[in-house]
Formats: structure tokens, C-alpha cells, sequence
């Protein structure tokens, strides 16, 4: 279990999370080299197109426009490699199945439109983040939350917040081995009272080590003569595929007051 | 360039840190500082950086006196940190933007240099260092010898005047650390004071132009 975590949290840290990529391609950040049209447009424009398409799906109040941006999601899964694909369901049945199961009452109080209406828009949120998370790492997001003018500041933070969980998992991680190499418990119990304990002890080891950290980034900061703006180095130039990326959001947003919202 | 006189530091709990340190540094030196663990070096280099300030003594850079009051105005603190570059001996905390070329350029931009100058010294210094296979990569996630280099061509593209580099060889394999002295030696010139700290005899043997070492009792003396 902390390892899944943990590897998830390196995913997000490295934003370079596609299996199919060779070791060398792996972490070679280049999100403008890859191969297909849609993941050659700017990330920020694909981000607020995916945004975009979550939000309108979420305000229609039909079901054909949440069906036909379900429909073009379900298109673009069939066209991933299968490990990708078995990925996104993965990410996308299990919310789904608990939200069914939340609104199954509904069926038996006589609402069953609400149930699939519902799961319907479920559904299609969680789809569009899933292919949003295969084809934008966690770097490409951070970098078009920038171009979206967030301030710079803030995304070093988060970007930062990130790699402390990576470090700090890492840190729990190795010492929770430690601690179990040294604590043979009585009958083989996994879950004894002095591994508890001990637990306890990890945790505030952690807690202090989180702080010396936080300090010692502080004084790298103050030696680089950090004064409060931070600006990234990479600039996204325009291509053909940022205009088919850019005519989506005004025919998704056509498409959504033709079907009469 | 850097003197020190009579410098006694002691952490907030009580700890010694430094015993009535004397220490002058020109400009053109390769100065090497040896010493035991725990024996109060990486707390000198703290101070020299300004980023621990002794109860007592002295520090003068360039004549001018080095105080927490004098750097707590930020402009100040900018120009001493620009002549001042100091590699932390963990290099995984001196490292935090998402791309090696991100971290080369984030002390560029904060000195307000412009842009084309920026570009220049970050490629300058990517090829300098053999980082521009892993331009893009997080550095979070380079090797031990990788970060390293990432780290000091960070500190390098600020093109300080001293460099102050605790333990560049702690935590590397052979390879790593004949890279780093190669890269170390190749910085020595007449116009940059090199202050470092090392156990590797090797690096100090071929570099130092004088050596000093640190005792228990947290006091500096000449080596020689």
C-alpha cells in the first residue's frame, strides 16, 4: 500500500508516468515531442479544454451533449495502447461503481433517470480527468497553470508540496523497514503493540525531519537570492495542433447550447 | 576578501558550533578545510554564508561587516548572496523547481538579469556540466552524482566570485567524485576564492593552495 502511494507521488514529482515509454525516453521531459496530434498542442490548452468540456457536460441538462462528450472520451480511450487503456478504466470504475451504489436508493424511491443522469455525468468527468492524467503529467499541469496565469509562486509551492510527500513517504518508508527488521513479534503477529508504539516514534521522526527540510530548501532559496517570483525557463511556441485544440472549445460550447444546454 | 575574527557561534540549544575562529581568504585561493564529523565545518560555512550569525566576532567581506541586520534588507542580501555561491552538502535540498534547466535559471532570474542573458548562461552551464541529455528531467529524480552536478552548475550560473562547497564528494561513487574534482580544479582561477570542505586527502592534495583543519573543540587551525 505505501508503495502504490509512493509510487504514485514519484509519478506526479517526475510527471513522466507513460509505462510504454522506454527507460530512456522515461523522465526525459518533452510533452511537444510526443507522438499524436492532441498531445502536441499546448498543455494549457488542452487542460482548459478538458476543464471546459467537465464543466459544460456538468451544467447540461440533457442527456445528448454528456453523451456525445462521453462518446468522443470513450473514442479516444479505444484509441490507447492497452496498458494505457487498462490504466484509465482503472482510475475510472471503481468512483464510478461507488457513486452507483450511492445513488441506488434512488431507483427503489422511483427516481431511476437520477441514477443514470447522474452516473452519466460521473461518468464522463472522470473519463475526460483519467485521459487528461495519461497524456499531461504532473509537470506539463503545473506548467499550464502558469500560463493560465496562476501566479508562478504558487506552483513552485505545490510543486514543492509534492516532492516533500515523495521525500517524507521515502523517509517513513525506510524506517518502518528498519523497525520492522528490529521487531520480531511473539507468534508472527504483524500488528503488535511495540510496532504500534514504535509507529508513534516514525511519525514525530518524520514530523522533525519534514521541518529540517523545509529550512534547509528556505536557505538554498535565500542563497539563490529568492525574492518572492519564480519563473520557469521552457517557452511553449504555437503549432497546428494548438488550433484544432483551440476550435474544440468553441464547437464543445456550440454543441452544448444546440442541444438546448 | 573574507575575513573572520574571533567568530564564536553556538546553536539555539546551547551546542557549540564554532570556538573563536580567525580566518582570512583572498581572492585566486583554492582553500581546503578538514576535520572530523561534527567538528563545527559545515556551521563555518553557514556563517560565511550568511545564513547563521555568530554571538560574537567579527565578519567582514570586502571590509564591509556582515550582520543580520545588514542582511535583512533584501537588496543587500542579494548582493552579498550573488558573490557568495555555496553547494550544500545535500544537494536533494538545494534542489527544488521540476527540470534541471528550471533550476540553472531560477538564481538568473531572481538577479533580474535579462532575458537572453538568462538563456546564455543556463546553456553555458548545461553543456559546462554534461546536463543537457536531462534538461527536462526532474531533478528530483537524477542520480546522487547527477544532483550534485545540477546543484553546482546552479550555483555556478550565478557566477559568484566564492565558492564555498561542503563535502561535493560526500555520497558519490568513484566515477562521480573524479568528475566533480575534474569540474572543481577546472573552476580554480585568479579570480574566484574556492573554500571547500572534503575527507577525500586525493581532491585536497591536488587542489588546496592552503589547507586548514577543524578539532573537536570547534577551533580552526592551519593544516600546515
Amino acid at each position: 500500500m505505501t508503495e502504490t502511494i509512493l509510487r504514485v507521488l514519484a509519478l506526479l514529482a517526475e510527471g513522466d508516468d507513460d509505462p510504454a515509454l522506454s527507460p530512456g525516453q522515461k523522465g526525459r521531459y518533452s510533452p511537444y515531442g510526443r507522438q499524436g496530434l492532441l498531445r502536441r498542442a499546448a498543455p494549457p490548452l488542452r487542460l482548459v479544454t478538458v476543464l471546459w468540456c467537465i464543466l459544460l457536460s456538468a451544467l447540461s441538462r440533457n442527456a445528448v451533449f454528456t453523451t456525445g462528450i462521453l462518446a468522443a472520451g470513450l473514442l479516444r480511450l479505444a484509441l490507447l495502447p492497452g496498458r494505457s487503456l487498462i490504466r484509465v478504466l482503472q482510475r475510472v470504475l471503481p468512483p464510478l461503481g461507488f457513486s452507483v451504489l450511492i445513488l441506488l436508493p434512488g431507483v427503489f424511491l422511483g427516481h431511476p433517470r437520477t441514477m443514470l443522469t447522474i452516473s452519466l455525468k460521473v461518468l464522463t468527468s472522470l473519463l475526460l480527468l483519467a485521459l487528461m492524467s495519461i497524456d499531461l503529467s504532473w509537470k506539463e499541469v503545473t506548467a499550464s497553470l502558469g500560463a493560465l496565469h496562476l501566479p508562478q509562486v504558487l506552483i513552485l509551492t505545490l510543486d514543492m508540496t509534492i516532492r516533500f510527500l515523495v521525500l517524507m513517504g521515502r523517509l517513513c518508508q525506510s524506517m518502518y523497514e528498519a523497525l520492522t527488521l528490529r521487531t520480531v513479534s511473539a507468534g508472527g503477529r504483524r500488528y503488535d503493540r511495540a510496532r504500534m508504539e514504535a509507529a508513534g516514534g516514525i511519525l514525530g521522526t518524520v514530523f522533525l525531519r519534514s521541518g529540517e527540510m523545509a529550512a534547509e530548501v528556505t536557505e538554498a532559496m535565500e542563497c539563490r537570492c529568492f525574492n518572492g517570483t519564480f519563473r520557469t525557463y521552457e517557452k511553449h511556441r504555437l503549432c497546428g495542433a494548438d488550433l484544432v485544440c483551440g476550435l474544440l472549445l468553441p464547437l464543445v460550447t456550440a454543441a452544448f447550447f444546440i442541444t438546448g444546454r | 576578501m573574507i575575513q573572520l575574527h574571533d567568530i564564536t557561534y553556538h546553536y539555539p540549544d546551547g551546542t557549540p558550533g564554532l570556538s573563536h575562529v580567525d580566518l582570512t581568504l583572498h581572492k585566486g585561493e583554492c582553500c581546503v578545510v578538514t576535520g572530523p564529523n561534527g567538528c563545527g565545518k559545515s556551521t563555518l560555512f553557514r556563517v560565511l554564508n550568511g545564513l547563521a550569525f555568530p554571538q560574537s566576532g567579527s565578519y567582514l567581506l570586502d571590509g564591509q561587516p556582515v550582520t543580520e541586520r545588514s542582511l535583512r534588507s533584501r537588496s543587500n542580501a542579494a548582493a552579498f548572496h550573488r558573490r557568495i555561491g555555496y553547494l550544500f552538502q545535500n544537494s536533494e535540498a538545494q534542489l527544488f523547481t521540476r527540470s534541471v534547466e528550471d533550476e540553472i535559471a531560477f538564481g538568473l532570474w531572481q538577479l533580474d538579469l535579462p532575458e537572453e542573458e538568462v538563456h546564455a548562461r543556463t546553456e553555458k552551464y548545461l553543456r559546462m556540466l554534461s546536463l543537457e541529455a536531462m534538461r527536462h528531467r526532474a531533478p528530483f529524480h537524477l542520480s546522487g552524482g547527477e544532483k550534485k552536478r545540477c546543484a553546482l552548475a546552479a550555483v555556478l550560473a550565478m557566477e559568484p566570485e566564492a565558492l564555498i562547497l561542503d563535502e561535493p564528494l560526500g555520497g558519490l561513487d568513484e566515477e562521480g567524485q573524479q568528475w566533480i574534482s575534474d569540474c572543481i580544479r577546472s573552476l580554480k582561477g585568479p579570480d574566484r576564492l574556492i573554500l571547500l570542505a572534503t575527507h577525500s586527502r586525493s581532491l585536497a592534495d591536488s587542489i588546496a593552495d592552503r589547507r586548514l583543519t577543524m578539532d573537536k573543540d570547534h577551533r580552526l587551525y592551519s593544516a600546515e
